[in-house]
C-alpha cells in the first residue's frame, strides 16, 4: 500500500508499538482486525503526505469466461503493482477481499465501509481489471 | 447478477472466494440465489483465479520473519472479573436486586395478610371509637348479626 517496503515495516512497527501501548494502559485491542485497520490508516497517512499520483478513470468491462486462462499468464508482481495503483477504497478493498481471509463484515470493518460501498469497489475492481487483462493478456494469447 | 434484488445483488458481489458454507445466513441466501445466474459463475471462477494468483505472491523473507509471533498480537481474552465490572453487567446487576427486594417486600406483606382483612381492621377500629355508653344490648340470632353490622355499621 504504501509502495515502499521500507515505510511498510515503519507502518507495521508503529501499530504494534500503538497495541503494546493499549495493552499496557490495560486496554488491549479487542480483535485481529484492529491491527489491519490501524495500520490500513497508518498507510495511507503515509501515502497522503507524499506526491499523489493522478487516478484516470481505468476503463472496465464485464467479467471474461476466459479471465482464468488469463490470469494465469500473470505474474504475481503484475497483480500486486496493479492493485497498489488503484484508488482507495478500491485498493484496500480488493486486497482484503483476495487474500480470502476475511468474511464481507470484517472487511466492512476493517475499511469502515458499508455493504454497498464495499461491493461496488470489489465489482468495479473486478471489471477495472477485466479490462486491463485483455489489454495485457489478449484473449488470443491466453488460449 | 441484475436480476437478484439489490441487497442480495451486493452480497453476491462479495461472496466467499472458497466453497465454504458461508457463516452468514444473508450470505448463503445471496449465493444460493445467486448460483443460479450466469454471471456468477464467471465471478467465481475469475476471483478463484484472482486469489490462487495471490496466494502465489512471494513473501520476502524480512516479511516473514515480521509475522513469525503472529499469535502474540491476537487480542487478549476478556477476563471473567472485567466482565463483572462492565457497567452494563453492574447495571443489570442492580436492577435485579431491586427487583428482587420489591418483590420479597410484596411476598411478606401477602404472607401477613388474610381475605377479610380490610373488614377486621374497619370492625376494630368502629369498637375503638364506640363509647360505652352508646353500647346497647342486641337480642338477635348470631346467624343474622352479620346482617345487623351491616344494616347499622356497613361492616
Amino acid at each position: 500500500m504504501t509502495g515502499q517496503a521500507s515505510k511498510a515495516q515503519d507502518v507495521f512497527q508503529d501499530t504494534l508499538r500503538e497495541a503494546a501501548f493499549l495493552a499496557a494502559k490495560a486496554e488491549p485491542p479487542a480483535n485481529r482486525q484492529w491491527f489491519f485497520s490501524e495500520a490500513r490508516w497508518r498507510c495511507l497517512d503515509v501515502v497522503a503526505r507524499r506526491v499523489q499520483a493522478e487516478h484516470a478513470r481505468n476503463e472496465s468491462t464485464e467479467v471474461s469466461s476466459h479471465a482464468p486462462e488469463q490470469i494465469e499468464q500473470l505474474e504475481p508482481e503484475q497483480l500486486a503493482i496493479w492493485i497498489s495503483a488503484a484508488p482507495e477504497p478500491q485498493r484496500s478493498a480488493v486486497a482484503l477481499y483476495y487474500l480470502d481471509e476475511f468474511s464481507y463484515r470484517e472487511m466492512m470493518s476493517i475499511l469502515n465501509l458499508k455493504l454497498n460501498d464495499l461491493s461496488r469497489a470489489i465489482a468495479s475492481g473486478r471489471r477495472e481489471f477485466q479490462a486491463w487483462l485483455n489489454a495485457t493478456v489478449p484473449i488470443a494469447a491466453a488460449e | 447478477m441484475k436480476r437478484l434484488p439489490r441487497g442480495l445483488r451486493s452480497l453476491a458481489a462479495c461472496a466467499p472466494i472458497a466453497n465454504a458454507k458461508a457463516p452468514d445466513r444473508r450470505m448463503r441466501t445471496a449465493v444460493s440465489r445467486a448460483k443460479r445466474i450466469k454471471d456468477f459463475a464467471v465471478q467465481q471462477s475469475f476471483d478463484r483465479a484472482m486469489a490462487k494468483l495471490v496466494q502465489a505472491t512471494p513473501v520476502a523473507p524480512e516479511i516473514k520473519q515480521l509475522f513469525a509471533n503472529e499469535k502474540m498480537t491476537e487480542g487478549t481474552k476478556r477476563s471473567w472479573k472485567k466482565t463483572a465490572f462492565h457497567p452494563a453487567i453492574v447495571a443489570i446487576g442492580i436492577a435485579l436486586a431491586v427487583i428482587a427486594v420489591v418483590a420479597w417486600i410484596k411476598f411478606e406483606e401477602q404472607m401477613h395478610a388474610f381475605p377479610g382483612t380490610d373488614i377486621a381492621k374497619k370492625l376494630l377500629s368502629e369498637a375503638a371509637m364506640t363509647r360505652p355508653t352508646e353500647l346497647e344490648p342486641v337480642m338477635t340470632d348470631a346467624g343474622t348479626l352479620g346482617d345487623f353490622f351491616f344494616m347499622k355499621y356497613r361492616l
